[in-house]
């Protein structure tokens, strides 16, 4: 089998790639192609002219534009703050919510300084969670939903699970999201938490297969079970 | 975030410059793209380099803020407030020569041949990334190089300079 070397280019090809020969931005290969067409036709060679007078031109100008103003740099970072301080003003809302969530679920007796600390760990992972949605700009439907709302979801298909303790939010994410499973309430007693497999109530076998589905992350789901609405 | 901005910063102010063609809109649209550019930081993949994804937020805003302007009905008194102080070509090369000649028939190039021509040029970005920036096919950036340069000849040659080509 012999090697064949591509077809020479156009004077039309090469005319079109020589400001990209000039600033040394083709790919390894075009510029080759480009070097050897030069190498065969020396008139080209002052239209290599033409294009470094060109760039020469295009970087004076703009250099002679200036820079922007020196105080640009603090007006961002003062910006970024601003922008920070309202994303946490916002997750501090939702950890409120979520605390009265979990007084409630508490019965209101000796479960409510867990249920306060489980609320402090819930608000930090809302948090990751909400600079994961952020960062990724995942829409909110796909993401894990945290329960912010004082009334338990009763329609649809739920499951009970313990999280091995080690895992990460985004592991979390990783199993429930595919499959869409959001977090219904939780952590009750012993670190449990609801999961909704669906919001409307699914037949036993799709239940299963769900249920199936979340099992085989042994990484991140110790146990789950069925539950009822 | 502070070593991007330095590093990128003046580049990015030049090129959305260009485009909006007034400083205080500029320097308002370097906050504004950088700020995007630290809450869009997880979508970066790596895919091309931080300079194209930085120009191509820049290109993104400066549009928009041409189409707002425009909207207002402001941007025909933006343009107006805009001293033009330039000499023309033929007034360049009698005052200085070809090179200031070649300057001024650059700046008197339709604004989407002038952004190639500063993207290739000055930014140093390859066909692909200009295809990125711009939101346009590769071939497009291609041929809109080529009519640049062409009408840049064609302008000189008005303004008494032959260069030979095309």
């Amino acid at each position: 089998m012999s090697t064949q070397s591509p077809p020479e280019m156009s004077r039309e090809e090469i005319e079109l790639l020589l400001p990209w020969f000039v600033t040394r931005k083709l790919e390894p290969a075009e510029h080759k192609r480009v070097e050897a067409y030069l190498a065969t036709h020396p008139d080209m060679h002052r239209q290599i002219s033409l294009a470094e007078d060109e760039r020469s031109s295009v970087t004076s100008d703009n250099e002679a534009m200036g820079a922007p103003l020196s105080g640009g740099l603090s007006r961002l970072m003062a910006a970024i703050d601003s922008t920070s301080a309202s994303r946490q003003f916002e997750v501090s809302k939702l950890g409120a919510r979520i605390q009265a969530v979990l007084v409630w679920l508490g019965s209101r007796s000796a479960l409510v300084p867990v249920a306060t600390a489980a609320a402090v760990v819930l608000v930090a992972q809302a948090g990751v969670i909400g600079a994961l949605l952020w960062h990724n700009s995942l829409p909110p439907s796909k993401g894990i939903h945290v329960a912010a709302d004082a009334k338990v979801e009763t329609s649809g298909t739920f499951a009970l699970a313990g999280f091995v303790p080690t895992a990460t939010v985004e592991q979390i994410e990783r199993a429930l999201q595919p499959v869409g499973i959001t977090l219904s309430d939780g952590p009750r007693a012993g670190g449990i938490y609801r999961l909704r497999l669906s919001e409307i109530k699914l037949s036993d076998t799709e239940r299963e297969r769900l249920l199936a589905a979340l099992s085989a992350n042994k990484d991140v789901i110790r146990f789950v079970a069925q539950s009822g609405p | 975030m502070s070593m991007l901005y330095v590093r990128h910063s003046t580049r990015v102010f030049r090129f959305v410059l260009r485009r909006v063609r007034h400083e205080a809109i500029a320097e308002e649209l370097v906050n504004e793209i950088f700020l995007a550019v630290w809450q869009q930081a997880g979508r970066f993949e790596g895919a091309s380099s931080a300079t194209t994804w930085i120009l191509s937020i820049a290109h993104n805003k400066a549009v928009s803020s041409l189409r707002k302007k425009r909207d207002d009905g402001l941007a025909e008194g933006v343009a107006e407030a805009i001293p033009d102080g330039a000499d023309s070509p033929e007034t360049a090369l009698a005052k200085s020569g070809k090179s200031v000649a070649l300057r001024r028939c650059i700046d008197r190039l339709p604004d989407d041949q002038r952004m190639v021509m500063d993207l290739v040029y000055y930014h140093e970005q390859s066909v692909k990334e200009v295809a990125e920036i711009l939101s346009v096919p590769e071939n497009t950036v291609k041929t809109r190089m080529f009519y640049a340069r062409r009408k840049l000849s064609e302008m000189l040659k008005a303004a008494g300079i032959d260069r030979g080509w095309p």
